[in-house]
């Protein structure tokens, strides 16, 4: 099957005064219909700017990237190409142009020129994906910032997009508002099978990823699932990534005993495992 | 504190002027703005004032609004108008004391002065608490549309128009978190005297337009991601239309001008 997004020898550096400083390099990867994909990686590690790239807001310095099919580099289809990878941005305040929510919405689709009754339409059915219809009418700067995440969503989702990159997008929010946006994130990708590229620092988040893309440098360090990366201990440490907090715990809690039996990856199985290991304690004790 | 001012606000409602047609009201408004500075007796302006009391009654959108917005400049307003009562010297003194004399004409002029600014404020605030931001752009779009044949870029001001406003709020709530971090690092601007508080100004803008770069920056982004160019063509969500109320009203309105014109002609 032919990937989404293709990314083959892609090279990228700024323009500007950081000029000859490889941001990227190197990056060969591939990203297929409805995966859902976490990037993580430190500060500066090139994930914001690998986003970017993606929807052909930059270009690369050399190698190519293909989205679905077509060349970011083809200036004739850019458009084309902006409306299959839709990115939500870190700050919600910085990515809702209009006053109303309903107005904001409608932001991708009259830069589409579509017809005027084909945009009401589009924007309820937008809002209705992200749980916000109540809030039409609704000025944005009233709204919580989980509901002006949703919003700009929903901005993105007006356009129709194939995938959507989330940049950091929960990393201004408060525990309820980062649950929303990632329930929302959950159910496009279960529901309309939309691929979802997460980039963060947040590792309960990466959590529900099929792949993680492990980021340092501009390079790619490895790629694999949830598990095999947190049990990947010198990956860890070599990009200087913390397991999600369960794991951390229970390696530290039970120490060699729980690197014997599996990486946990969120409370009920932490809790498996710890009811395995007591067991086991018993039957020795005995 | 500055939450308080309402400049650009929308306040929701269903009233006649809410309803209006944003190119009615902003017709309107421009024309009243003129007759306040075209008309000179002191009768007009307080039958000026009456009539955007009325409207303010109307709409239901109480005072105490509009009076936050006029309160940053009263202290301006009052100083110029001691200067103009203590500076105009023609016409009859009316009160003098010492070397300081008070003529009529004095006392005319300052009071026009200040209701006009007054009036000014008042008018163009109901402009905005009555009418959507997107409905003002569209609005203005509307009517400078003839100018893009002459190349203007009548979309490209629209949009900016708009976000401008879109951004009033968030910017007045980033002003306010700088002036709380300014403060707890033992920054005073209540008190000292007016050069002073002008340089306090200074660490309170500078963070502020650095901020406001940066997000343009990044809106900018966020707009190209959603497919937005510069001078591409683009479809509108809603569109706007007159309707009968808007005729009643503008013939009203502009009745009421007239009349107000013919009272400044004859009665002075
Ligand atoms: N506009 C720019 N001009 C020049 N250099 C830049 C620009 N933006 C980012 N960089 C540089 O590119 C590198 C990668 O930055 P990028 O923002 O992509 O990292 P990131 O992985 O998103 O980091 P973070 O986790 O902090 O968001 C950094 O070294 C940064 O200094
Ligand atoms: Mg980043």
């Amino acid at each position: 099957m032919r990937p989404l997004i293709d990314v083959n020898g892609l090279h990228f550096s700024y323009l500007n005064e950081n000029f000859g400083k490889e941001v990227l390099n190197d990056l060969n990867f591939s990203i297929q219909q409805g995966e859902f994909i976490a990037i993580v990686g430190h500060n500066g590690s090139g994930k914001s700017t690998l986003a970017k790239l993606f929807n052909a807001i930059f270009l690369p310095t050399s190698g190519t990237i293909f989205v679905d099919g077509i060349d970011t580099l083809n200036k004739e289809l850019i458009f084309e190409i902006r409306k299959q990878v839709g990115v939500v941005f870190q700050n919600p305040d910085n990515q809702i142009v209009a006053t109303l929510v309903e107005e904001d919405v409608a932001f991708a689709p009259e830069n589409l020129c579509v017809s005027q009754e084909k945009i009401g339409k589009i924007v309820d059915r937008a809002l209705e994906m992200v749980d916000m219809k109540k809030f039409k009418k609704s000025a944005v700067h009233t709204l919580s910032g989980g509901q002006k995440q949703r919003v700009a969503i929903a901005g993105i989702l007006a356009m129709n997009p194939k995938c959507i990159v989330f940049d950091e997008s929960t990393s201004m929010l408060d525990p309820v508002g980062r649950k929303e946006v990632l329930d929302v994130m959950k159910k496009l990708n279960r529901e309309n099978k939309t691929t979802i590229i997460n980039i963060t620092h947040h590792m309960e988040e990466v959590v529900f990823a099929n792949r993680v893309i492990v980021m340092k440098d501009g390079e790619i360090l490895k790629q694999d699932t949830p598990r095999n990366i947190f049990s990947d201990e010198d990956l860890l440490k070599k990009s200087g990534l913390l397991a999600p907090q369960v794991t951390e715990f229970l390696n530290t809690l039970c120490g060699e005993l729980a690197l014997k039996k599996r990486t946990v990856l969120d409370v009920d199985e932490c809790v498996e495992v710890l009811a395995e290991i007591l067991e086991g304690e018993k039957i020795g004790d005995s | 504190m500055i939450r308080d001012i309402t400049i650009g606000q929308y306040v929701c409602g269903n009233s006649v002027l809410h309803r209006l047609d944003p190119r009615t009201k902003i017709l309107s408004t421009v024309s009243y703005i003129f007759a306040l500075f075209l008309i000179d007796s002191l009768w007009c302006y307080v039958l000026n004032f009456s009539l955007i009391l009325i409207f303010y009654l109307i709409c239901g959108i109480s005072l105490k609004m509009v009076l936050n917005n006029v309160k940053p400049i009263l202290p301006i307003l009052i100083l110029t108008s001691i200067i103009n009562l203590c500076v105009i010297r023609d016409g009859e003194a009316v009160f003098s004391f010492w070397i300081f004399s008070l003529t009529d004409r004095a006392i005319f002029f300052t009071l026009t002065i200040f209701f006009r600014i007054i009036l000014l404020i008042f008018s163009s605030s109901l402009l905005t608490y009555t009418t959507l931001p997107v409905d003002l752009t569209r609005g203005i779009e509307k009517m400078i549309k003839p100018l893009a044949k002459i190349r203007f870029p009548v979309e490209e001001i629209a949009m900016m128009i708009s976000i401008a406003l879109r951004f009033i709020p968030t910017l007045i709530l980033e002003a306010e978190k700088i002036i709380c971090a300014q403060k707890s690092r033992g920054f005073n601007m209540e008190t000292g005297g007016f050069i002073k508080r002008a340089k306090c100004m200074v660490p309170i803008l500078l963070p502020l337009f650095v901020c406001a770069f940066k997000r343009a920056d990044e809106l900018a982004v966020a707009m190209e991601s959603r497919c937005y160019r510069v001078g591409g063509q683009r479809t509108s969500y809603k569109t706007l239309s007159f309707k009968k109320l808007d005729i009643f009203f503008a013939l009203g309105f502009l009745a009421v001008l007239t009349m107000v014109f013919m009272i400044n002609a004859f009665f002075r």
